[in-house]
C-alpha cells in the first residue's frame, strides 16, 4: 500500500478538464518526480492531494488517511510548497517560520528554527525581512519551512525554481538525503536533468492523464535503443516485426529497436544479431543508445 | 491557541494595523492639541473639554466617530492580508478546520479594537488631563459621563455584530482587504448618517445601527432614554429583541463566511 494513494481523481473547470481519472500510487522512502508539461494538470492534482482543490471524483489517501478537502493533513504527516512559497513580506525569515509552525501547532524554540535556515544556506539572514530576498532565497525558506515539520510526506513544486547552480546542486543533495531521514518526497519539477539526478520514481502526465510510471532507472532502460547497422535495412526491419512482433522498430536507414522493460540491451542485441546473421542478413555494427529523460518526456508527451 | 498566536504576530509585525493605530492615535491628540490652542475668548466652552472628566468625555465623542469604520477595516485587512500575500495555501495546508482560522483573524480583530479602545483612551484622556491642570479655564461641572460611556458601548456593539459580515464580504470578493476595508471606511458612515434619516421603526429594527443605539439606550435607563429608543425601533420592540437582532447579524454572515471558506478551492490569486 502506498504513502500516497490516488483513485480515479479527475477535477474539471466546467468544460475543461484539467485532471483525468488520475492513479496514483507512491512508495513509501522514495523521492517521486511528478512531470508534465505546462497545463498538464500537475498544480491541481497536488492541490487535490493536499485537500486545497475539491476533486470532481476520485478519493485520496495520505499515510493511510482520507484526505478530505477542506481538511489539511496533521502537520507531522504532511508538509507542502505549492507553487512558489509566499511568505509576509515585512516579516524576517525567522518570524515567518515561527508564524508558519505556530499555524501548525508546533512550539519550536529559536535554537530550532535557525537550525533549519543554517540547513538550508540561510544562515545570518533570519532576520532579515522577507520582501528583500530573491526567488532562490524564498524557495530555500519554503523548504526550510516544510522541513521544521519533520514531515512524513513532502510535497514540493519546483524545489530548485530560481536557485543558482549552486543552490540547485545543494537542494539535489538534499532531496536524495531526505528519505534517509524517513521522508517521502513528492515532487514536481520541469528541470528533467533535476529528476533524473534525485528522483527514485518517476510519473509522467500528460492533458491530465497518467502517461507512465515506474522506477526511474527501468524507465529510462526501457527508453533506450539498439541500434544495428546492416547491408540491407529494409529486409532486417521486415524480418524483426515478422519473428519479434513484440519489438518496437523504429523506421530508417538502419535497424532502431527499443529495449523491452524486462529484458537487458545485451540480451536484445544477442538475440537479434543471431536473428539477422541466420537471414543472411550481414551486420556491420551495434550500438546502444541510452535514453535520457527529455527524450522519454518528450517521446510519451507527444512533442519528440 | 497557538493559532491565535501566530495570527496576532504576523499582524503585529505587518505594517499597516500598527500604522492605522498609530494614525488613529496621534490624529486624535493632534485635535485636542489644536482645541488647546484656540483663542480661549471666543471658544472657552472648548477648553472646558480639558481635565479628567472633560478629558473622557472627549475620548468618548472621538472614538465614536473613529469605531464607524476603522475596527472594520482592521477586520476586512485582516481576512484579506493571506489573499494579498498569496498565503492561504501555506497556512490551510499547516491547519484545519479553516473555520478555526477565521476565527482566530475575528479574534485578533478583536484585541485591535481593545488596543484601540485602550490606547486612545490612555492618550487622549490623558493629554486632556494633563491640558487641564495646564490651562487656566475652569472644566464644565454639567459634565455627565455616562450618556458617552454609552455611546462608546453602542459603536462597539455595532462593529462586533458587523464584523462577520465584513469578513464574509472579503472572502466573496477575494479582497486583499484594502477595497472592502476602504469601502467599509467610506460607507459605514455614510450609512450610518442616511439610516439616521430613516424614521420607519419596523425597518430600523433590521439594522444594527439602530438595535445597538436603542439596546444602549435601554440599558442606560437616562430619562427620556426609553422614549427615545421607542422612537428608533418602536415601544415593543425590547431589549431581548435588540440583542436577537445583533446575535443575528453576529452569527448568520459568521456562518455564511465559514460555509463558503470550507468549500472554496485554494488558487492561486493569478490563476
Amino acid at each position: 500500500m502506498g504513502i500516497i494513494e490516488a483513485t480515479g481523481l479527475t477535477r474539471k473547470y466546467g468544460a475543461v478538464t484539467a485532471v483525468e481519472g488520475l492513479d496514483l500510487d507512491v512508495r513509501e522512502g522514495s523521492v517521486t518526480g511528478f512531470l508534465g508539461p505546462n497545463g498538464a494538470g500537475k498544480t491541481t492534482t497536488i492541490r487535490m492531494l493536499l485537500g486545497l482543490v475539491h476533486p470532481t471524483a476520485g478519493s485520496v489517501r495520505v499515510c493511510g488517511q482520507p484526505v478530505i478537502f477542506g481538511q489539511s493533513a496533521r502537520p507531522q504527516q504532511v508538509a507542502a510548497i505549492v507553487e512558489t512559497p509566499a511568505f509576509y513580506g515585512a516579516l524576517s525569515a525567522i518570524e515567518n517560520l515561527r508564524v508558519l509552525s505556530l499555524t501548525a501547532g508546533l512550539r519550536l524554540s529559536q535554537a530550532q528554527l535557525e537550525k533549519q535556515l543554517e540547513r538550508l544556506g540561510l544562515a545570518g539572514r533570519g532576520h532579515e525581512p522577507v520582501r528583500g530576498f530573491s526567488l532562490g532565497m524564498k524557495q530555500r525558506l519554503g523548504v526550510a519551512s516544510v522541513l521544521m515539520q519533520s514531515p512524513k510526506v513532502l510535497f514540493l513544486d519546483e524545489p530548485t525554481n530560481g536557485l543558482d547552480p549552486q543552490g540547485q546542486a545543494d537542494m539535489r543533495e538534499l532531496l536524495k538525503a531526505l528519505p534517509n531521514e524517513g521522508h517521502t518526497v513528492f515532487v514536481s519539477s520541469h528541470l528533467l536533468r533535476d529528476v533524473e539526478q534525485t528522483c527514485t520514481e518517476l510519473i509522467i502526465v500528460d492533458r491530465g492523464r497518467k502517461v507512465t510510471e515506474g522506477k526511474v532507472a527501468e524507465l529510462l532502460r526501457a527508453g533506450s535503443r539498439v541500434v544495428f547497422k546492416v547491408n540491407d535495412p529494409a529486409a532486417a526491419i521486415a524480418l524483426v516485426r515478422r519473428e519479434r512482433p513484440q519489438l518496437t522498430v523504429g523506421e530508417g536507414m538502419e535497424l532502431s529497436v527499443q529495449v523491452p522493460r524486462d529484458a537487458s540491451a545485451d540480451q536484445l542485441s544477442a538475440d537479434l544479431v543471431k536473428l539477422l546473421v541466420n537471414a543472411d542478413v550481414q551486420v556491420f555494427s551495434v550500438a546502444t543508445q541510452a535514453a535520457d529523460l527529455e527524450r522519454l518526456f518528450l517521446q510519451l508527451t507527444g512533442k519528440p | 491557541m497557538s493559532l491565535f498566536v501566530a495570527e496576532w504576530r504576523k499582524q503585529r509585525g505587518l505594517v499597516f494595523a500598527r500604522s492605522m493605530l498609530a494614525v488613529v492615535v496621534l490624529g486624535g491628540a493632534m485635535v485636542i492639541f489644536v482645541m488647546a490652542g484656540l483663542d480661549a475668548g471666543d471658544v472657552i466652552s472648548t477648553r472646558q473639554s480639558f481635565g479628567w472628566l472633560p478629558g473622557v468625555q472627549l475620548w468618548a465623542g472621538l472614538l465614536s466617530g473613529i469605531l464607524a469604520f476603522v475596527p472594520l477595516t482592521f477586520v476586512a485587512w485582516g481576512t484579506g492580508l493571506e489573499q494579498s500575500h498569496d498565503t492561504w495555501k501555506m497556512v490551510l495546508t499547516r491547519h484545519s478546520p479553516r473555520r478555526d482560522v477565521l476565527f482566530a483573524k475575528l479574534l485578533v480583530a478583536g484585541l485591535w479594537l481593545v488596543l484601540l479602545l485602550a490606547s486612545t483612551f490612555v492618550v487622549w484622556s490623558g493629554l486632556a488631563t494633563a491640558l487641564g491642570w495646564v490651562l487656566p479655564v475652569p472644566p464644565d461641572p454639567t459634565i455627565e459621563l455616562s450618556p458617552h460611556l454609552y455611546q462608546v458601548l453602542g459603536s462597539v456593539l455595532r462593529v462586533i455584530s458587523l464584523a462577520p459580515s465584513i469578513m464574509l464580504l472579503t472572502l466573496l470578493a477575494r479582497s486583499n482587504g484594502t477595497l472592502v476595508g476602504s469601502l467599509t471606511g467610506v460607507l459605514a458612515p455614510l450609512a450610518v448618517n442616511l439610516t439616521a434619516l430613516w424614521q420607519e421603526p419596523s425597518l430600523n429594527r433590521l439594522t444594527p445601527v439602530f438595535t445597538s443605539d436603542a439596546l444602549v439606550l435601554r440599558l442606560s435607563e437616562a430619562p427620556g432614554a426609553a422614549e427615545a429608543a421607542d422612537r428608533l425601533v418602536g415601544a415593543s420592540f425590547g431589549s431581548l429583541a435588540c440583542v436577537m437582532v445583533l446575535l443575528a447579524w453576529l452569527v448568520l454572515p459568521l456562518v455564511g463566511a465559514f460555509w463558503h471558506f470550507e468549500r472554496r478551492d485554494v488558487l492561486s490569486e493569478s490563476e
